[in-house]
């Protein structure tokens, strides 16, 4: 009975929270979304008022009355198709132009540094160009379309925020402006995308047309800001080393040199340099610690248990995946959504993340190319690498390395998740050992580089001026 | 009363009815809503069992479904592999990668539904399996492009005589035609033949030196067929065809390491998401047990609840029955034991009137019925208690009337037989004197006279003995004499009398008689009293006296009984009759005294006299006309103290 009466109990309190909320939010409709935005500090621009955008429409003026005109159209023609599309913008614009650059790393079978340069670059500019929006909102105060004409029917709620720019319109565009320099094949894609995405609030009759015009031009405008400071941060540095031999040294795929010698010298988000936390040299090889080290793996290895093979496969996070950067992505945008984060939120903490975890990339990498540690399975050649072996030296384990830095931000924005996400971080870290991949102290050192660099984040959001 | 409240649980101001209705209106919401658990119980079951159904089959098949097709289209990838070789490109490639795509086709849609069904699950093996879907989903693109490469790569390849294989064939066979057709270039022919065992050296083993061989050999030959004693045409020829097939050799080199590379890539794939697949059937499995298991959990919380609540509502319907009981039957136990106490005597015993209901009011009537009652019995006993008084007054008085009465009859009668005795006295003398003087004339009037004094003195006696009986003085004088005698002198007594109306005295006397100790007087005046009536009511007849002995079967003589019995053939009683006879002052008939004389004090102090001496007087008659026969038991011996002294 207890159970039977615990589930009324909590059916009952549903309808009742279902129902406050829903009042909640009908009365809510006018309250300010996130009015100290404004405020907030950039990251790469210099102010967020550097992007001006022109006046809009008067109200009362002709040009707002066809852009009324024009939205009482759209109303009349919303299909189902239609409404899905608004509710799957609606739903998370930061979060979906997220799942596209996680669905393109996958098809592009990009590597994690390049990926986690890929989420940095665009949730940045997500967040700048956000950032820069909200300037312009409480610049002009253009009220939304169903405050203006009673006739317009909203299809879904509003915040109380300003509607010039139109902040989905300006997700859309930076999004996809970003996307298109990193994936240039992609162009007509991402295309397609921001147009479904603008358009999305047009038929949804939360924004005017010319939001979206402003919203579009403002996230160009800051996209190629970030372009620009892409294209200057040496990602693209050549290498002209050689891989050093020797005993313990790491040696590569005869078929394929090194991946990403030069990723721990190019221009992180939030360390100073790319060696800011380079870690103490690994257990020297042949060394009775590394010896332990080696024959874990080796036992691991020989006796590898399903949920081992289980782990290391679900943290596999290989080429053709979102990679584990991305992954981390994803369990962000899990998060953000069971929150029900803004807009605004979902881009700090996707621009945290990202900057935390493309630095956490580079000090890897580092570490990497400095010690050419060489790996387990090269150092035993009886251990298995059943999820495979990526091609660069073993000391700190990549995988270790961004979950600790992930999980660090990520405890920070929620903290209610702390024991799961701390736990995840763990397992991935794992998941290496199980695979065969990565000594234990490769892990280990690894979290705690991790989250030394996402400690720098965590820094950064405590003086970004949010509230 | 001291005795606890009955429960107020419903209220005392209720009526009975009322009590009824509400405790059958609160066991009919009770039942409603043991109606209503079951419903939504039995609803939940369902639902649970559904949600069994509908979701654990399904992941459970779905998860098989993924299982099952990556299995098979890894065979079919295996075959292919193993296949292609010996059976053809195009057949294999029908019969083992059309169906492996299906397949793969086939799991990531079981993988897609599997996705959209777990949802945001709430269960663990939701959120397993949905980690396990999204590390699975990538895994399958790479698989898929990979083995799509990979067969791409091998058809471009072909074997024997097909694909980049079948062109280096060709070109070689080219040259050789040529070589043929010009016997004395035997240093070619062997560097040919050299060419094409590095060749198949390489196709073997895939090593780089043995391609390098291929390359270097194939230069060789070049420069040969240039220093070759041929036409311009055959050479350019030729070189053109060692062009073809070294071009045709660098490709297949390339191809060679696109298959190996791209099959790794696939293997490699399918290696990660081998654990992924197994673990989703696992979990699915698992996920489908534990939604049976919640459903006969959530059967037994069903089962639970409705048993829960029977339970509860036989202990609601238990108290009420029991609250009702006891206001109705409590109360009306009470009335009992108040009637009880009232049955045996109590009459200050009170109902309590604890409620207002029917009970209440009847325990109300009750009380006032009971003071009624006890008020009316009240004033009848005092009325008894007072009539008994005036009645014990009365009879005082009566008594000591009585008493006075009897002192101043035996007062009176002595005093009044010592005049009678002196006039008696002289009549005899005055008689006497008439005799011898001879005034005969005057001799029947002195007889009355004295006769008349006799009877008068007799009267008299008998009233004083009555008188001294009455008043307790009557006295025995006990002696000892011979009862013959007694009769003797007793019919000698009567002799006269029994003439007078010519009646026979016959005497009819046991041998044995012997004699008795009693008042000698007190017998002979019963027997005279006795044997006088019976010569008084009969005329011309027998009057007989019997008197018979009769002994103690002990043989003790105190207990031994003499009766007389004197019979007449007179006038008889009535039932009537008899049953007065021993009273003072009575007769058998009032009319009697009148025609008989008498005083009417002979029987009633012969029963006084019989009594005192311990015996008895009993009268039998068969009828009016039929002679009576009265007969007198008595003690031979009289106990002195005890007979005597007792009262009458």
């Amino acid at each position: 009975m207890a159970i039977w009466l615990r589930q009324s109990v909590t059916r009952l309190t549903l309808i009742i929270c279902v129902t406050a909320l829903i009042s909640s939010c009908a009365g809510n409709s006018n309250a300010p979304g996130e009015p100290t935005a404004a405020n907030w500090r950039p990251i790469l621009l210099t102010s967020s008022a550097v992007i001006q955008l022109p006046d809009p429409p008067q109200a009362n003026s002709d040009a707002q009355k066809s852009e009324i005109a024009e939205l009482l159209g759209f109303q009349t023609q919303r299909t189902t198709q239609v409404e899905a599309t608004i509710k799957f913008w609606d739903s998370g614009g930061a979060v979906r132009w997220n799942e596209i650059a996680r669905n393109l790393v996958a098809k592009h079978r990009t590597d994690p540094q390049t990926a986690s340069r890929i989420y940095a670059l665009l949730s940045v500019a997500q967040y700048d160009a956000l950032v820069a929006a909200w300037k312009e909102k409480y610049t002009y105060n253009r009220v939304a379309p169903e405050k203006v004409s009673a006739e317009i029917k909203a299809l879904i709620p509003t915040t109380g925020d300003p509607v010039y720019p139109a902040e989905h319109a300006v997700l859309a565009a930076v999004s996809a402006t970003v996307l298109t320099y990193l994936y240039p094949e992609e162009a007509d894609f991402l295309a397609g995308k921001k147009k479904e995405h603008e358009e999305s609030r047009l038929w949804a009759g939360v924004n005017f047309r010319s939001d979206i015009t402003a919203g579009d031009s403002l996230g160009s405008q800051v996209a190629q800001i970030v372009i620009s400071y892409a294209k200057t941060d040496r990602s693209d540095a050549i290498w002209r080393g050689s891989v050093p031999t020797g005993k313990g040294i790491w040696f590569s795929d005869p078929s394929e040199p090194p991946l990403l010698p030069m990723w721990g010298q190019i221009k992180p988000w939030l360390m100073t340099a790319g060696n800011q936390f380079r870690p103490a040299p690994p257990p020297a090889f042949g060394s009775p610690a590394f010896n332990a080290a080696l024959t874990e793996v080796r036992q691991i290895s020989d006796t590898r248990t399903a949920e081992q093979g289980r782990i290391a496969a679900i943290w596999a996070d290989n080429l053709g995946t979102y990679t584990p950067p991305g992954h981390w992505n994803a369990i962000a945008a899990k998060l953000i959504q069971e929150h029900h984060f803004t807009e605004l939120r979902a881009v700090r903490t996707f621009a945290l993340l990202n900057m935390a975890l493309m630095d956490a990339g580079i000090a890897c990498f580092d570490s990497k190319y400095t010690y050419w540690l060489i790996r387990p399975s090269q150092a035993d050649s009886a251990i298995t690498t059943p999820v495979g072996l990526p091609n660069f030296p073993s000391y700190t384990s990549g995988h270790a390395t961004f979950s600790g830095a992930a999980s660090e931000v990520l405890i920070y924005l929620f903290p209610d998740q702390k024991d799961k996400l701390q736990a995840q971080a763990e397992e991935a870290a794992l998941s290496r050992l199980y695979g065969g991949i990565h000594y234990r102290f490769d892990n280990a050192i690894g979290l705690e580089l991790g989250r030394a660099v996402g400690q720098l984040a965590i820094k950064r959001a405590k003086s970004d001026g949010s509230p | 009363m001291s005795s606890p409240k009955p429960s107020r649980f419903f209220g005392n101001r209720w009526k009975i009815g009322a009590k009824l209705a509400l405790g059958f209106s609160l066991l009919g919401v009770l039942a409603l809503i043991m109606v209503v658990v079951g419903q939504v119980g039995a609803g939940n079951i369902k639902n649970a069992f559904q949600t069994a159904v509908d979701r654990g089959v399904t992941i459970e098949r779905l998860a098989n479904e993924i299982e099952t097709q990556l299995l098979k289209a890894r065979a079919h990838e295996k075959d292919f592999l193993l296949q292609w070789q010996a059976d053809g490109f195009q057949s294999t490639y029908d019969r083992h990668i059309v169906p492996n795509k299906a397949e793969m086709e086939l799991l990531r849609q079981a993988a897609t539904d599997l996705a959209t069904l777990i949802g945001d699950g709430p269960t663990e093996n939701d959120q397993r399996i949905a980690d396990d879907l999204a590390a699975l989903t990538p895994q399958i693109d790479v698989y898929q492009d990979e083995l799509r490469k990979t067969v791409s790569a091998i058809q471009q390849r072909g074997f024997n005589n097909t694909g980049l294989e079948g062109q280096l064939g060709q070109a070689i066979q080219g040259v050789e035609g040529y070589l043929t057709n010009h016997p004395g270039l035997e240093t070619l022919s062997i560097t040919l033949l050299q060419i094409r065992q590095s060749e198949k050296d390489y196709l073997l083993s895939g090593g780089q030196q043995d391609a390098k061989n291929v390359h270097d050999l194939s230069g060789q030959l070049i420069e040969k067929i240039i220093d070759a004693d041929l036409s311009a045409s055959d050479k350019s020829a030729m070189i053109v065809l060692m062009k073809d097939y070294l071009k045709a050799f660098d490709q297949l080199t390339v191809v060679d390491a696109e298959i190996v590379k791209s099959s790794e890539l696939s293997r490699g794939a399918a290696d990660v998401f081998e654990p992924l697949v197994t673990d989703i059937a696992s979990v699915g499995q698992q996920e489908a047990a534990d939604q049976l298991a919640g459903a006969q959990q959530a059967s037994n919380q069903t089962f639970v609840a409705t048993s829960l609540l029977l339970a509860l509502g036989l202990l609601v319907g238990f108290i009420m029955a029991y609250t009702f009981a006891r206001q109705i039957i409590t109360p009306v136990q009470r009335l009992a034991q108040t009637a009880k106490r009232i049955e045996a005597g109590d009459l200050s015993a009170q109902a309590q009137a604890e409620s207002e209901d029917e009970i209440g009011a009847l325990a109300v009537t009750f009380n006032s019925m009971t003071t009624r009652l006890r008020e009316t019995l009240e004033g009848l006993e005092q009325r008894v208690i007072e009539r008994t008084r005036e009645l014990e007054k009365a009879r005082d008085v009566a008594e000591s009337a009585t008493r006075a009465k009897s002192l101043f009859l035996a007062n009176m009668s002595h005093e009044l037989r010592t005049p009678l005795s002196v006039m008696i006295g002289h009549s005899e003398l005055l008689q006497e004197s008439a005799q011898e003087q001879g005034y005969q004339q005057m001799i029947p009037k002195l007889q009355r006279i004295r006769t008349a004094g006799n009877h008068l003195l007799t009267l008299i006696s008998n009233l004083l003995d009555m008188s001294k009986i009455e008043a307790g003085k009557m006295e025995f004088f006990l002696e000892t004499f011979d009862i013959p005698t007694l009769i003797t002198d007793v019919a000698v007594m009567l002799q006269p009398i029994m003439n007078k109306k010519s009646n026979i005295l016959e005497l009819d006397c046991a041998p044995d008689l012997g004699s008795m100790h009693t008042d000698l007087t007190k017998v002979r005046q019963m027997l005279f009293n006795l044997l006088d009536n019976a010569a008084k009511f009969t005329d011309n007849g027998i009057i007989r006296l019997t008197a018979t002995r009769e002994n103690d079967p002990q043989g003790g003589s105190q207990a031994a009984w003499i009766n007389f019995s004197i019979s007449d053939t007179g006038l008889g009683l009535t039932a009537e009759q008899i049953q007065g006879l021993f009273h003072e002052f009575t007769q058998a008939d009032s009319s009697i005294t009148r025609q008989y004389g008498g005083t009417g004090l002979g029987l009633a102090l012969s029963r006084h006299y019989c009594r005192m001496m311990g015996g008895q007087i009993t009268v039998d008659s068969a009828g009016l006309g039929k002679g009576s026969t009265f007969t007198i038991r008595l003690p031979l011996t009289v106990d002195p103290i005890e007979k005597i002294s007792s009262p009458i």
